[in-house]
């Protein structure tokens, strides 16, 4: 039996963006707890009505960020999207749907998942734009604001940012221990360099 | 005998990209399709040059694939 394999090309491990994006495809799936506390907290911070609130709200919800951002990643998520379910199972880093390619639902599940990549991208982008602007914000209201409210916001910030980087973090661990352990079992000497942000192999089989 | 150099890049937000260098054409995909086969999709797809559909014997650099592959977060 054949199959063809679906593959989502993202690590959805950012499961807030990919939450935002099953939403906007007027999907559901089997929702982490841990998003409907940051859900809360967020319409508590939103609610706050003076400094004291404010404060605990913005670190109530960077301590619930920092939780998302160093809780494992799902082994496998169901999405139910049109009356379509899809599995994605994770491996190598990433999301992947496997289907039999005699499945007669296969265009729709492909187009679904291609809507929801396209939906998370845009919450991704979204999102690191959301954080710079209101760094921005701060920065501009430094002056303004007590010491204790603006480290309440920065650290939010920075959960929110931690949250967002790592699902990529995570993603190139993996890939690079891959890499290297198929190199190696192919005869190939490694060489590994870092150059900025970027990891660099050079492979020589003599 | 001739050395085989692969050269792969990872960026930070996941994305993958590799050149080839003194791999034999059509070995050239069948090692990378190993080497990365489960982490870029279609690998078949990488980008050949020129030297790819060049004789082995007068191939100086058999094969330059490079592709980049964006496994990140979507941004790119």
């Amino acid at each position: 039996m054949s199959t063809v394999y679906v593959q989502v090309d993202m690590p959805i491990t950012q499961i807030h963006c990919l939450d935002e994006a099953i939403k906007m495809a007027g999907g559901t799936w089997q929702r982490p707890e841990i998003l409907n506390q940051i859900a809360t907290a967020r319409g508590v911070l939103a609610m706050a009505d003076d400094t004291i609130n404010r404060i605990n709200a913005n670190y109530q919800l960077a301590k619930l960020l920092k939780e998302l951002a160093t809780s494992k990643p799902l082994d496998s998520i169901n999405i139910t999207i049109d009356g379509i379910n899809i599995q994605l199972t994770r491996s190598h880093g990433r999301y992947t749907a496997r289907l039999p390619n005699y499945d007669s639902q296969l265009p729709q599940i492909q187009s679904c998942i291609s809507k929801l990549q396209s939906n998370y991208q845009a919450g991704v982008k979204k999102l690191k734009e959301n954080i710079t602007e209101t760094l921005k914000q701060l920065e501009e209201q430094k002056d303004i604001l007590s010491s204790e409210q603006l480290e309440g916001e920065r650290v939010r910030l920075q959960n929110e940012k931690l949250a967002l980087e790592s699902a990529n973090k995570q993603r190139v661990v993996e890939v690079t221990k891959e890499l290297e352990e198929k190199l190696a079992a192919r005869g190939f000497e490694i060489r590994k360099r870092m150059i900025g942000k970027k990891i660099v192999y050079q492979a020589v089989r003599r | 005998m001739a050395e085989e150099n692969i050269q792969i890049i990872v960026h930070d937000d996941g994305r993958i990209e590799f050149s080839t260098h003194d791999i034999k054409g059509e070995a050239c995909m069948e090692e990378l399709e190993k080497i990365l086969g489960e982490l870029v999709d279609d690998i078949d797809k990488a980008k050949t040059t020129s030297e790819y559909h060049e004789p082995p014997s007068q191939r100086k650099t058999n094969i330059s694939a490079k592709k980049q592959q964006k496994t990140g977060s979507g941004s790119s």
